[in-house]
């Protein structure tokens, strides 16, 4: 009897709370943390507690995933249609057109009304890196360090050591050819993970990593030691030190997949592909080294790692200006820069983007460990040259030409029609 | 009373027309209207509009990368109609002749055409690799060997790679509509040719092709402005790559218009696009059907 009268009574209350969520305007958050993502679960759950907390707030999740998510960005922003809060890279092509909109909150604001988070909770060059003409427009969430994996079976199987110079390189991927092993897992499709080993090389090139800061402004990006590297890059292929199809092998997923398989002695690759190599069972065969030093290097490959703060936060200005929204904003993404959210980051591989005191906090796969203590050893990071490229369109240049460079076409041939893509882009 | 039956049938036909021609303008004259707009303008993301005239078409004209699509566009087209379409139409023949088993072959030879394209795509990435697909592995085992390439990264033969996979998923479909075709031709007309000594190929130029003539133009038509518009393979196989090896003219519209937020450049691409789609049916119409009355 009680039954009777308690069902419909709870389903009143449901409804009547899922029909007062409906009714209220939306609070949208757009992010990329679902599917495959490491973090989807976790996320979710933080996300899930936090509507729980507030059942007045009407929460739309927009999520996408990986590159999507760039994409979705792009068109909510041509569309005048940008989330309250929302996930974005903060590299200037995908950070400066929301600032040139008018649509990025200068983060500062946020600090002066938010009690749990403040500027000093990242570093100064933490915050330069998401700052337009010296002010925060991003809180950065995930940072980056590209580094190099080897099998030590297929080394140890092969009497072979990690090479540290060009001369060491070329022999031992002779050697491993001959015995049908790839070297270097690296491909290039959408110019990933291509351009990150691209960066490796252009960093060990004299001049080069000045040359890729100033083309952000100089709009330069075929300079000579940019054309260096790739012509390093242009001879490691007639080497044959990455696979025979490039892009067949290239994005992220395939990426690993020789590597995975036992199929490929060493992979160039960044943090977010760790787990993929867990599961395969790799990380038990896999050590770091640093990126042999190339013929003709300026810089020791063991001197630095390529790195930047790679992902932050971002508000909508117009939303943190609406009385109704700004309190729920703040929330909203206290809870998503919280501890917990910043020590699941760490323990699935991802960079603090954050000041850390402590590395001990963080509770770390073996792997990541290993990938955590050998970066660390390294003391310059270098910002890649896809995170200082001007313009959007130069970005997808950038990328484009990845693909071409790494398929084995003319290396001077793909920086000119790179730079006259870049020449037609200028504002 | 004339004039009021023929008002009434006007009205008539205006109420059950307005529903389809409403929902037709509003999503596609309008979005066509709004395209010529923006393709005058300088719309990029983050930056205010103006008017610019033809300059995007000017630029256009001169971009490199849009005559490497173009040319990638066309050599699709050109392999849909001569390849595909006569393909399609020999193997719908075939299927016709025989008897036992034409269920089971018309279903596998459709079966692709319901996969959606970005699975066939991805399937075909992992056949086609150069270094661990079974393609180049059959061709070893064969002792062809020498031929086995990087399909993907040669720039002078990825775009055969990603044209063949296309005309590979769609070949069912213009099979399925020719056995349809072939099946409403007459018998008398293939027992007169059998009485007068033709052969059952010879039947097929002599009686199929002119008796299915108008059935071959809808497919033309299908499979030309199909290939104009091709997209799907292309992005998830190569992503256009190497370059714009790859790329068809909607594969270059998405990376200007969505990666770039070049919007006013995407939209002056797709009015080009627009342009030869239109003058492609009216070309085909005119060539084939023209010559049948």
């Amino acid at each position: 009897m009680e039954l009777c009268w308690d069902l419909p009574a709870c389903c009143w209350r449901v409804s009547r709370q899922w029909l007062m969520r409906r009714t209220r305007s939306p609070f949208r958050l757009a992010d990329l943390f679902i599917g495959s993502d490491p973090a989807a679960a976790f996320y979710s759950k933080l996300l899930d507690d936090w509507a729980a907390a507030h059942p007045d707030v009407n929460l739309v999740r927009e999520e996408t995933q990986g590159d999507d998510h760039r994409l979705k960005l792009a068109t909510d922003l041509a569309a005048g249609n940008t989330a309250d809060v929302f996930y974005n890279w903060v590299a200037p092509g995908d950070l400066n057109k929301f600032v040139d909109a008018g649509v990025a909150l200068d983060m500062n604001e946020f600090f002066k009304v938010s009690t749990k988070l403040h500027a000093d909770h990242w570093t100064e060059a933490q915050l330069a890196t998401v700052s337009v003409n010296g002010e925060p427009y991003a809180l950065p969430v995930v940072g980056l360090k590209c580094f190099m994996l080897y099998n030590t079976e297929l080394f140890s199987a092969n009497h072979l050591k990690p090479p540290t110079n060009w001369d060491e390189l070329v022999a031992v991927s002779k050697a491993f050819n001959d015995v049908g092993i790839v070297p270097i897992d690296t491909g290039s499709k959408g110019g990933n993970p291509g351009h990150f080993l691209y960066n490796v090389v252009l960093a060990q090139m004299a001049g080069g990593q000045e040359a890729a800061e100033a083309s952000y402004t100089t709009y330069n990006v075929s300079a000579p030691p940019m054309r260096a590297a790739a012509h390093v890059i242009n001879d490691m292929i007639k080497d044959k030190m990455f696979p025979a199809d490039t892009v067949a092998n290239g994005d992220w997923g395939p990426s690993v997949a020789l590597y995975n398989q036992g199929k490929a002695a060493m992979l160039y690759t960044c943090p977010w592909m760790l787990p993929d190599i867990e599961k395969a069972g790799m990380a038990d065969k896999t050590e770091l080294m640093y990126f042999p030093t190339l013929e003709g290097a300026a810089v020791e490959g063991s001197s630095f790692n390529i790195g930047n703060i790679n992902n932050g936060w971002m508000i909508n200005k117009a939303s943190f200006e609406d009385p109704k929204k700004q309190a729920i904003i703040v929330d909203l993404v206290e809870t998503l820069q919280s501890d917990a959210f910043e020590k699941f980051l760490v323990q699935i591989g991802d960079f603090p983007g954050w000041k850390v005191k402590d590395m001990s906090v963080y509770s770390l796969s073996p792997l990541a460990k290993k990938m955590f203590e050998f970066t660390a050893k390294s003391p310059g990071i270098y910002t890649g040259f896809y995170s200082l490229v001007p313009t959007q369109g130069a970005l997808t240049a950038l990328l484009e030409a990845m693909d071409r460079l790494f398929a084995g076409d003319d290396p001077d041939a793909v920086f000119d029609a790179f730079q006259s893509t870049v020449d037609r882009d200028k504002p | 009373v004339t004039a009021s039956i023929a008002t009434g049938r006007r009205t008539f036909a205006a109420a059950f027309l307005s529903p389809g021609l409403i929902l037709y303008s509003v999503f596609v004259f309008l979005p066509i209207a709004g395209s010529i707009y923006y393709s005058l303008t300088n719309w990029r993301i983050g930056r205010p509009v103006s008017f610019i005239g033809i300059r995007n078409y000017i630029d256009l004209f001169r971009d490199p990368q849009y005559w490497i699509v173009a040319s990638n566009s066309f050599s699709l087209l050109l392999l849909a109609v001569f390849v595909q379409v006569p393909l399609a139409l020999i193997i719908a023949y075939c299927l016709h002749l025989i008897g036992r088993g034409f269920r089971f072959y018309r279903s596998v030879l459709f079966l692709p055409v319901v996969i959606a394209p970005a699975a066939i795509g991805l399937l075909f990435s992992i056949f086609l690799n150069g270094d661990v697909g079974a393609f180049n592995a059959i061709l070893k085992a064969i002792g062809l060997s020498e031929i086995a390439r990087s399909w993907l990264s040669d720039s002078k033969l990825v775009i055969w790679a990603v044209n063949l996979t296309n005309v590979w998923q769609y070949l069912g479909l213009f099979v399925i509509i020719f056995v349809a075709a072939i099946r409403g031709i007459p018998q008398e007309l293939f027992e007169a040719a059998a009485i007068d000594g033709a052969s059952k190929p010879q039947m097929l130029p002599y009686i199929v092709v002119p008796m299915i003539r108008e059935v071959t133009v809808i497919c033309v038509i299908l499979t030309s402005t199909g290939a104009i518009r091709a997209f799907d393979h292309s992005w998830i196989m190569t992503q256009g790559g190497p370059g714009q090896a790859s790329s068809y003219f909607a594969t270059l519209i998405y990376k200007r218009g969505f990666l770039d937020g070049q919007f006013g450049y995407a939209c002056a691409m797709s009015v080009t696009l627009l342009i030869y789609v239109l003058l492609l049916v009216v070309v085909v119409q005119r060539v084939l059907l023209g010559r049948a009355r």
